[in-house]
């Protein structure tokens, strides 16, 4: 059964794991998305994510509920929002199935899609001031 | 004219505080004239029917959708989440 989870707290690969895990399945893979710190040739500090709570919710559950109609799996999706640091953990896919080559397919489209159509947005902080993250572009934001 | 409180998002938050501004449509209005009438109001709206998005109650809506009385209504840029 699909499962997200849209937190502002730590998320883990084993935590989604063991909800994408069954006696049935042969294959569970994760992708997890990292905080780098480097963006459009700018340098990154650190990351806020805003997320528009009620939409990406149900978003993020429309996505996973897609993939387990797709493809014989199961999907779950946690993102983060708030405040990240470099190196750490915004997003992760996880996906079970009885065999790896769905897996891996419904993986691919599940953060795909979510990178288009999830109410999330970066603000990137770095030494040349913070900037929303729209799509392709950088808006330079409004100092806190 | 009725009065629709627009929830921002993305740069657009920070042209208002608190990320809402209050804009004044005409009765049933679509998605498409509350993007008007944002613009009209203030034109760093100007192009926001064609490059972003809306959402009525929490749902994605068309520009073609009836804003129900009372309903929430959110201006949703290109989003960056993963």
């Amino acid at each position: 059964m699909a499962h997200v989870v849209l937190t502002t707290e730590i998320i883990t690969v084993p935590a989604c794991e063991e909800l994408a895990s069954s006696e049935t399945y042969g294959a569970v893979l994760s992708f997890s998305g990292v905080v780098r710190n480097h963006s459009g040739g700018k340098q990154v500090s650190f990351l806020e994510y805003d997320a528009y709570v009620p939409l990406a919710q149900s978003e993020l559950l429309r996505i996973a509920n897609e993939a387990e109609a797709m493809w014989p799996v199961t999907a779950v999706i946690a993102h983060r929002y708030g405040r990240l640091e470099i190196g750490e953990v915004s997003v992760i896919v996880s996906i079970g199935s009885a065999h790896r080559a769905p897996a891996f397919d419904a993986c691919r489209w599940c953060i795909d899609t979510l990178k288009q159509d999830v109410p999330i947005w970066k603000r990137e902080t770095g030494p040349d001031g913070s900037f929303w993250i729209e799509g392709p572009q950088s808006v330079k934001a409004e100092d806190r | 004219m009725p009065t629709i409180i627009v929830h921002l998002y993305g740069h657009y938050q920070d042209f208002y505080p608190g990320g809402l501004v209050a804009v004044e449509v005409p009765p049933l209005a679509t998605v498409r004239e509350a993007a008007e009438a944002l613009a009209a109001a203030d034109p760093r709206f100007l192009g926001v029917a064609s490059a972003c998005r809306f959402a009525v109650n929490d749902a994605y809506a068309s520009l073609d959708a009836a804003i129900p009385h009372d309903a929430t209504v959110a201006l949703i840029p290109p989003v960056s989440g993963g």
